[in-house]
């Protein structure tokens, strides 16, 4: 051996050891790190998967993640990628606890910063286990691809549940779940294998939901929390595009109705207050109790001369689950013309307590207003408020509760101003909400390439168990039951 | 017949024939392939790879797609398609010499070579499907090469499950070499089992597939099932599969079948007279396949004409597409709508009313069909009015309904409407992604950088100009009609010239001349006040006599002496003709006024 080259070894690992030394001396920056997405100071579920983000213009990446008793670092160059069973523990270990994130980078040209740490507060409720929704590009009228899937919100697993391309890019589209459970749901399917299906009980039925007593295609479905009725709106929806305008899209109805569907008895209750023509009623949601029937309600204008016109009060009736019957008298909530707003989307806290809703300046269609924002309701005192740190400049739109009620997912489009996103928050006992969080994501450059929107994203309690063959072969073949 | 004569006039048939491929292409067929380039999105980038690697087909696909976005340059396309041919040639020539190495036989690659031309002259089919046919063929020599049975057999059930995941059908072609490789050269006991094997590796790979990819690909479920393909593509399957994906396997048949036939042996060099009659053979086959060729090509030249207007309209080479116009006007009334762009443009669209296929203001627009062509042709003449609010709509609807729902250069419209429109988190997006792309790279980079520094972006001069043309007042716009789009941008910006001009076009074919006179007086002093085209003084002149003004209060609207003199001689005649109580639309007076706008007032119906 020559002893040449082990003096060069020898001298090469002192230098690189050297290099490592200096790697160490950072300087301390008193700002917060500029991450993508923004978790700083957010509140998670105990059993949500990794947060992994990235860190604007760097090259080296350090993050420091520090529990009550355990410590996890992590490196990238970029971004970082958190070992999941390592994060589990942490959370399980950390529940109502605080956790600490030192980011450390290595910015272009050498420079070592260490920033502010920041917090997540690790809630002691878990968040409903599953996110089921709809992919598809946020276009205008003509679509292509489009698929429901659902995502294991504890890892990273996304499963197909269907996927248009099987049945001719038919339109698949609303799909709804009763009491956040997966294994009871319904769904629109339009253009090829027309209907609506509704799994319950390990059954599907293929429903043709059109007849002579009610004026349309059904849209918006909700669930009684009995499982027995369902309530559509009725719409004769359009849309017309803007010359000029912070919103791209103006999606109006020129007329609407609620609608009850009996599941049972395969038939509609018509309920004459709520298909008045000198109103628009649509977007119906039961109570938790399920003995009150909300809905929005505005009164009928020419459209689409006065779509601006158009402003959606939150109402509500009585409902009797015995029969189905609705109550005679309309109870206006909360009068949203009162304040020249709009309101739609009323969804209420399993609990009974809160009512979420989407609030924008006039129309019923938020998903394309950028002004929409989500407000809430509390029920036990009517006051409505507008949970700031869960809203955005941009548009907040469809929203759905997890099933302990202490999360809620929102649809927001605040990333990039045209594809919505699903967004988490907690909320306490007394209304008190938390910064929202983006849906975390393998990759923290998942959404820079990622070109479709998460159409109404629903928490279910578990993974629905069909598959999309078995998917595709319902849809095929099961036999239409004509809605009476 | 002397073998070296053979194989030298086999050599410069093939290398000629491989030339004229190329060359073929690049004089008939360059506007199909620059447009094909569109309907793609290649992105080298992790996420990309990992998609494509991730499901049975994405290889392919993705290797396809690379090689398509080259196509984005004239000569691109041409010269990947011979490339890929003669690739495919060569490994078809080592296999039929692997099969009957004295063979006289040269045609089957250039026979395939022709079916795959005539394969390409349809825009649906992608370039993964030739590439796949290539990789499958490099596997196929792989697998005959190698003489040991059993390794050569190993290595089939391996290439065998690669060329699944490769391309899916490539395992059938594969399959189909590899079982008449084994039944008619292998002589061992364990031929047919090993034939058994690999039928049933084939059988159970998509099931396989199903259970590795079914919860989270959904591209899986239409392309890993054989089932499904048979199901949805069988016309195209049995297009493709009967005509070309099987040929390697069948020529291989033939060869090892004629050669049995005629009773000879291994390596024994074939007479003349066979010889002879097996090159005429081949000649008459080529023949006729070429004879089909170019039928084939015949049914696409219209297409062609259009797609040239299309590349010009993309371009912005407005004189080029009037002058090709005027040459060899494309019969696809989607054309019109170029021409009339590109003579809207260079301000000749008012001027020239009764050429083309323009009279009638339903060829200024075409109505969208929710597809990517009508869109795309909607976003191109909206995004050159400047109603970029609309033309990002379109660019979207052509995206969108693009098959595969990619397609690059919509991609970059997006990203030109949103850094128009100040939309620059959208434009962000769709650059990041362009930037992935091998073409688009340097441009999508430096807007991003220029996002950075917004007021930068002010001073680029497309999006400067475009900005000043934006509507001022936001209103619900359509597309129903030209005039309705125009309005609010003329109004929001006055020296719209391209708004004027669609804006006088339609009113004067439709004889709405009090709104051409309105328009006229509003809008044209701002736009060229020094110059009064002939048309557009004739049709003043039918307006003032419409509304009995005369000479002496014709104020500022410049009409020459030598316009009315020719407009007095015109109502003479038709005075004349009203006396004598017959129709001025004869020979004569067509001859002396049949250019004149009055002429075109008076006659042309409605």
């Amino acid at each position: 051996m020559n002893y040449k080259y082990l003096l060069i070894l020898f001298i090469s690992v002192l230098t690189v050891n050297g290099c490592t030394e200096a790697v160490k001396q950072t300087e301390t920056s008193n700002t917060l790190p500029d991450i993508f997405p923004d978790y700083i100071g957010v509140t998670i579920p105990p059993n949500i998967a990794p947060l992994n983000f990235k860190v604007k213009a760097c090259e080296q990446l350090q993050v420091t993640i520090q529990g009550k008793n355990e410590t996890i670092t992590c490196n990238g160059t970029h971004k970082i990628e958190i070992p999941i069973k390592k994060w589990r523990t942490l959370l399980q270990n950390n529940k109502g606890e605080t956790l600490t994130v030192k980011v450390r980078v290595k910015k272009r040209g050498g420079k070592l910063i260490e920033y502010l740490p920041f917090q997540w507060e690790v809630a002691q409720e878990p968040i409903d286990s599953h996110l089921a929704y709809r992919l598809i590009a946020p276009g205008y009228e003509a679509w292509n691809q489009m698929g429901i899937y659902q995502r294991d919100l504890e890892s990273f697993k996304e499963k197909v549940l269907y996927d248009n391309t099987m049945d001719n890019y038919s339109c698949i589209n609303c799909h709804s779940f009763c009491n956040q459970d997966p294994h009871t749901f319904a769904f629109h399917s339009r253009v090829s294998h027309n209907g609506t299906f509704l799994t319950r009980n390990g059954q599907t039925e293929r429903l043709y939901m059109k007849n002579n007593r009610v004026s349309g295609a059904s849209r918006y479905p909700i669930w009684h929390p009995s499982g027995k009725y369902m309530a559509f709106s009725i719409n004769d929806t359009k849309q017309f595009f803007h010359s000029i305008d912070k919103n791209r899209i103006e999606v109006y109805d020129k007329s609407s109705d609620v609608v009850i569907y009996d599941v049972e008895k395969h038939c509609y209750i018509t309920p004459k207050n709520l298909m008045r023509k000198e109103s628009f009623e649509t977007f119906p949601a039961f109570s938790a109790d399920g003995k009150t029937l909300y809905f929005c309600s505005a009164d009928s204008v020419l459209m689409p001369d006065n779509y601006t016109a158009a402003k959606y009060s939150l109402c509500r009736t009585s409902f009797d689950p015995s029969n189905g019957a609705v109550g005679n008298t309309i109870d206006t909530l909360f009068n949203a013309r009162a304040m020249q707003k709009s309101v739609t989307m009323p969804r209420v806290s399993p609990d009974g307590k809160f009512l979420m809703l989407s609030m924008a300046d006039y129309g019923q269609f938020h998903i394309w207003h950028k002004e929409a924002d989500i407000c809430l309701i509390n029920l036990q005192t009517g006051r409505l408020f507008k949970p700031n740190n869960v809203n955005s400049d941009d548009a907040e739109s469809y929203h759905s509760w997890s099933s302990n009620s202490r999360w809620f997912v929102v649809a927001s489009r605040r990333a990039d101003g045209l594809h919505s996103v699903p967004y988490f928050a907690h909320i306490d006992e007394q209304g008190n909400t938390s910064k929202a969080f983006m849906l975390p994501q393998k990759d923290a450059d998942f959404y820079d390439y990622f070109l479709k929107s998460y159409n109404i994203p629903e928490l279910i309690t578990g993974a629905i168990e069909i598959d999309a063959l078995e998917m595709d072969h319902i849809i095929k073949h099961t036999p239409e039951t004509q809605v009476k | 017949m002397n073998n070296k004569a053979f194989i030298y006039s086999k050599i410069v048939i093939s290398c000629l024939f491989y030339l004229a491929i190329p060359l073929f292409y690049y004089l008939f067929y360059r506007y199909h392939l620059l447009a094909f380039e569109e309907y793609q999105m290649f992105t080298f980038d992790a996420p990309a790879l990992w998609q494509a690697v991730s499901y049975p087909g994405g290889i392919s696909d993705y290797f396809g797609t690379f090689l398509t976005s080259f196509f984005h340059f004239p000569a691109g396309g041409p010269l990947i398609l011979g490339t890929l041919f003669f690739l495919c040639g060569i490994c078809i020539s080592y296999l039929l010499k692997k099969t009957q190495p004295h063979g006289c036989f040269f045609a089957p690659p250039l026979l395939t070579a022709l079916l795959m031309t005539m394969l390409h002259f349809n825009l649906i089919v992608k370039l993964s499907s030739s590439s796949m046919f290539f990789i499958t063929l490099l596997f196929s020599c792989i697998y005959v090469s190698i003489k040991p049975n059993l390794y050569r057999r190993i290595c089939g059930a391996i290439l065998l499950a690669a060329a699944y995941w490769i391309g899916i059908v490539s395992s059938l072609i594969l399959l189909s070499v590899i079982v008449t490789w084994e039944w008619f050269t292998c002589h061992d006991r364990h031929k047919y089992s090993a034939i058994g094997c690999y039928l049933s590796i084939a059988i159970i790979l998509p099931l396989i597939a199903r259970i590795i990819t079914i919860d989270y690909h959904p591209l899986t479920l239409s392309g890993a099932y054989l089932g499904h393909i048979f199901t949805y593509e069988k016309q195209v399957l049995y297009s493709r599969f009967l005509k070309i994906w099987s040929s390697p396997a069948v020529y291989m048949i033939f060869l090892f079948m004629l050669y049995k036939w005629r009773n000879s042996k291994k390596n024994q060099v074939p007479n003349n007279k066979f010889v002879f009659s097996m090159i005429m053979l081949q000649l008459c086959m080529l023949f006729i396949t070429g004879y089909s060729v170019i039928k084939r090509y015949e049914a696409y030249k219209n297409d062609e004409l259009f797609m040239k207007a299309d590349y010009l309209v993309k371009t912005e080479k407005w004189d080029e597409l009037i002058e090709f116009a005027h040459k060899e006007l494309p019969a696809s009334n989607l054309s019109s709508p170029y021409i009339n762009l590109a003579l809207a443009s260079t301000e000749k669209l008012s001027q020239n009313i009764t050429l083309y296929r323009n009279n009638t203001p339903d060829m200024m627009l075409v109505p969208f069909m929710q597809d990517y062509l009508t869109a795309k042709i909607l976003c191109e003449i909206l995004y050159q009015l400047g109603d970029i609010a609309n033309a990002q709509h379109m660019a979207y609807e052509s995206l969108v309904s693009t098959p595969g729902g990619r397609n690059v250069y919509m991609t970059q419209r997006l990203a030109q409407c949103a850094l128009i429109l100040e939309d620059y988190l959208v434009a962000e997006k769709y650059l990041k992604r362009l930037t992935y792309t091998p073409v688009y790279h340097t441009w999508a980079s430096s807007y991003l950088e220029m996002i950075k520094h917004p007021d930068s972006l002010k001073e680029v001069e497309w999006i400067a100009a475009k900005r000043k043309l934006l509507p001022k007042r936001n209103e619900i716009l359509g597309f129903d009609n030209i005039v309705s789009v125009c309005i609010p941008l003329i109004n929001a910006q006055p020296q719209n010239k391209l708004a004027f001009e669609y804006m006088a076009t339609s009113f004067l074919i439709t004889k709405d001349i009090n709104n051409f006179y309105k328009l006229y007086h509003s809008f044209r002093p701002q736009i060229r006040p020094e110059h009064v085209p002939e048309l557009h003084q004739q049709a003043l002149l039918v307006y003032m006599n419409a509304n009995r003004i005369g000479p002496e209060n014709y104020g500022s609207v410049p009409i020459s002496q030598k316009t009315q003199q020719h407009f007095e001689k015109f109502s003479n005649k038709v005075l004349q003709y009203q006396k004598a109580k017959k129709e001025p639309n004869d020979a004569n007076f067509k001859r002396e006024f049949g250019q004149t706008y009055w002429y075109y007032y008076m006659n042309q119906k409605q």
